[in-house]
């Protein structure tokens, strides 16, 4: 291995990107484990949330994935390899790690903030450079901003920022740690959004920690909620999570509305149409709302029918309360579907 | 002068003895200096932070000024007065009482302007007049940093005192002087020893003061 | 007035510049044995704070010395270092004097540096340590150029401290600027005494004014970022 390539590659095959067994952390002097004989299997290329109420051992359990902690037992595999095998320095530069605000380096320019992991690497400059143009546009900033230091960017900007110097090295796996705690609302779920079709085109293996649920819900490929303890207590796809919760407390931290919140992931082709007869009902949802917005929509008419048409106009079918109720009332199987996906199904 | 102890020893306990009366009298000058001082720097502190509060722009020349008489070396300071006032008391406290400045009027300017804007706003809001706001609200919550300054200024000015042994008016540092002068360690350690022992006693004195007059700081026991 | 004619007086007599006693070769001795002995209180002070201020450990040590280089007066360090010298047999003069300086600028570089590098938010240490940064390189690209503005601080105080108790050298019989100013004291000759203020106040503020400038020059993130 030359001394600029990262330590922890891409494995082929299905193994997954990390697997945790049996890990249990005990913080010096701390009576309870922050994290209580976890085993979870994180799949290559998926977004995988870690959600639960504060303190339950949701950062602990992140941090020992790049041996920012060591676990006191148990272990972890990154890509089928010890993480304990691997000099702890070495495997962070091959593991993205983005924190709240960023963590950017305030005395250094936002171009260099990025540059960080491939001059530790030893790039040549001209290479970093490169590099650097390159992932300012991946993560959509202004060339303009790159010889500014963090303090002058926004908190979006600085997020974007600390999210491009993650990438910077190309690294397989991504930890963020409650990376859009400081932003506000809107531009937090356009960096969710950005985060999303990013990971889609890069196909990282991404592990997001977040103590809210509606944002693991509107960004995992699958959820784990924590409960206090340090203990997993449910690892699910969304839909799943929000269709059978597998205990009380999860079905609390999920809230009253689980069922509409499993609506709005589901789009309205997911329900049973009914052909489409010679009177369509007037009121005409497209293909892509989702089943959520589809019930607003009937609600409001004071219908309980509405035509359901492709993006060309052509009929799709017809939707009724009745068929959104049954989806509503089980179906767990049916596939997610987000916002920002349809139109690249479509196409 | 014949010796208990040594000539190689430090300090001579029998001078010591022989000496008792006039080390009290000197810790007592030096007590006295540093008090007249302190007081006289505390009342021009208060009445130029009030100036800087109310006329803004008396603000940096305040500081700045303060900042540069600071900035003077003891012995250049007293190098400049003695030509003007001579060897006096006179020059002994002029000297000290400019060296309070800054830090007591940093401290007040400091405190007060960190009063948060929420609490001014909420006394505003309550239909405090702005004198009673100062009074009842801003003053004391700038009172820790206030006593800080105060603590910081004292301990300073009882070290300062030393120096002004050199225009005779010195308290304990006249010790050192007259030890330095005659090649005699046992009067420039009593001169240490007590202007040490005056220093931290006054610094302990202030965080007892200053423990006393924040009760809302105290941390809630357990 | 007379006193500032006798300073002009004083100033203008060449011999008073020339010479062993003159003020060349005094504004020399004042200026070296200060920046001598704030590099070698550099040299002991800062290794332990930066290790201990990147361990986060030892706090109450930067507290004690800030308190303690308060409490010990500087003249006070300047007499106890006289007897000790003279009982050791490096005499009187530079030798008393620089281990009174050193000793005097210790504090401020410890509590400074020390503030500075644990004051680092832990948070930024920590992201470093996730980018794959050593311990060292930690320290090195991060810890230190942070807190590179409380360094030169403790740098600025410690050597304007330093210009200011090198005067008083002059009563351990140390030929500096302060010399010219107890001479003057002795002899009653206001020339001198003003000289050596005038002197001594100048190194001491132009001192301040250009590490202050340096400081600034060398830290252009500080404004944006504090
Ligand atoms: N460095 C540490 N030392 C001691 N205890 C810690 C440390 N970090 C976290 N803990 C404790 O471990 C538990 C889990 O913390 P953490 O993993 O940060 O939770 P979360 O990220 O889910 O909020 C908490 O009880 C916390 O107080
Ligand atoms: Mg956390």
């Amino acid at each position: 291995m030359t001394d600029n390539s990262l330590s922890v590659r891409e494995s082929v095959g299905t193994a997954p990107a990390i697997s945790i067994r049996g890990v249990t952390k005990r913080y010096a002097g701390a009576t309870n484990a922050a994290v209580d004989s976890l085993d979870l299997d994180i799949a290559q290329g998926e977004l995988v949330v870690f959600v639960g109420p504060s303190g339950c051992g949701k950062t602990t359990t992140l941090r020992m994935i790049n041996r920012l902690e060591d676990p006191t037992a148990g272990s972890i595999h990154v890509n089928g390899t010890d993480v304990t095998e691997i000099d702890p320095a070495e495997l962070r530069r091959s593991i993205g790690y983005v924190i709240q605000q960023g963590g950017l380096f305030p005395h250094q320019s936002v171009a260099t903030n990025i540059g960080c992991v491939p001059r530790l690497l030893g790039w040549p400059k001209a290479r970093i450079r490169e590099r650097v143009e390159e992932l300012i546009e991946l993560v959509r900033l202004d060339p303009d901003l790159l010889d500014r230091y963090p303090s002058s960017l926004s908190g979006g900007q600085q997020q974007r920022v600390g999210v491009a110097r993650a990438l910077a090295a190309d690294p397989p796996i991504l930890l963020m740690d409650e990376p859009y705690s400081a932003v506000d609302p809107v531009v937090r779920a356009e960096l969710r959004h950005e985060l999303r079709s990013l990971q889609e085109r890069l196909a990282k293996t991404i592990v997001f920690v977040t103590h809210d649920i509606d944002e693991a819900i509107d960004l995992g490929d699958r959820i784990a909620v924590f409960k206090t303890g340090g203990h997993l207590a449910q690892y699910s796809v969304p839909t799943e999570l929000l269709a059978r919760p597998d205990s009380q407390m999860v079905e609390d931290f999920l809230g009253a509305d689980r069922t509409l919140r499993r609506l709005s992931l589901l789009t309205v082709t997911t329900a049973q149409l009914e052909p489409a007869t010679a009177t369509t009902p007037p009121l005409t949802i497209e293909a892509s709302f989702s089943l959520r917005s589809t019930l607003d929509a009937l609600l409001a008419n004071a219908t309980d029918l509405a035509t359901v048409v492709d993006l060309d106009g052509s009929v799709l079918g017809v939707i009724t309360l009745d068929a959104i109720a049954q989806i509503a009332s089980g179906d767990p199987d049916s596939e997610p579907v987000r916002p920002w996906a349809a139109p690249r199904r479509k196409r | 002068m014949i010796a208990a102890q040594g000539p190689d020893s430090l300090i001579w306990w029998d001078w010591v003895g022989r000496h008792g009366d006039e080390i009290l009298h000197k810790t007592l000058e030096h007590i006295y200096l540093t008090a007249v001082a302190v007081g006289i720097g505390l009342i021009l502190a208060v009445m130029l932070s009030v100036c800087a509060l109310r006329f803004n722009w008396t603000r940096s020349p305040i500081v700045w000024t303060s900042g540069a008489l600071y900035g003077i070396p003891s012995l250049a300071l007293f190098g400049f007065l003695v030509p003007i006032t001579g060897a006096s008391v006179l020059t002994a406290e002029i000297a000290l009482v400019s060296y309070t400045l800054l830090v007591l009027v940093q401290n007040l300017l400091a405190g007060i302007e960190g009063v948060s804007p929420a609490v001014r706003d909420a006394a505003d809001g309550m239909g405090y007049t702005a004198s009673r706001r100062f009074i009842s609200i801003e003053f004391p919550l700038a009172l820790p940093q206030f006593i800080t300054g105060l603590r910081i200024a004292t301990v300073t000015t009882v070290g300062l005192v030393t120096v002004a042994a050199l225009v005779g008016h010195g308290g304990l540092g006249d010790f050192i002087n007259d030890g330095l002068k005659r090649n005699f360690s046992t009067p420039i350690m009593v001169g240490v020893i007590g202007s040490i022992l005056l220093a931290v006693i006054a610094d302990a004195a202030f965080v007892l003061l200053q423990w006393l007059t924040t009760p809302w700081l105290r941390r809630a026991r357990r | 007035m007379n006193s500032l004619k006798d300073l002009i007086d004083f100033l203008a007599t060449w011999s008073n510049w020339t010479g062993p006693n003159g003020i060349l070769i005094r504004t020399f001795n004042h200026l070296a044995i200060s920046v001598v002995a704030v590099l070698v209180a550099s040299v002991i002070a800062l290794p332990i704070a930066i290790v201990l201020g990147h361990r986060r450990k030892g706090g109450f040590v930067a507290v004690a010395a800030a308190n303690l280089g308060r409490a010990i007066p500087s003249l006070a360090i300047l007499a106890l270092a006289l007897p000790l010298s003279i009982k050791y047999g490096f005499g009187l003069g530079a030798a008393p004097t620089l281990v009174a300086l050193v000793i005097l600028a210790i504090p401020p570089l410890f509590a400074n540096t020390y503030t500075g590098v644990a004051s680092v938010e832990p948070a930024l240490v920590d992201a470093a340590r996730g980018q794959g940064l050593t311990e060292w390189q930690a320290l090195r690209q991060l810890e230190l150029p942070l807190s590179a503005p409380f360094l030169m601080t403790g740098v600025r105080i410690a050597l304007v401290q330093v210009l200011a108790t090198a005067a008083l050298g002059a009563l351990v019989a140390f030929s500096g600027l302060g010399s010219f100013i107890i001479e003057g004291f002795a002899q009653f000759d206001d020339g001198k005494t003003l000289t050596g203020a005038l002197l001594t106040a100048v190194l001491a503020v132009s001192a301040e004014s250009v590490l202050s400038r340096v400081q600034r020059r060398l830290t252009p993130w500080v404004d944006e970022y504090q």
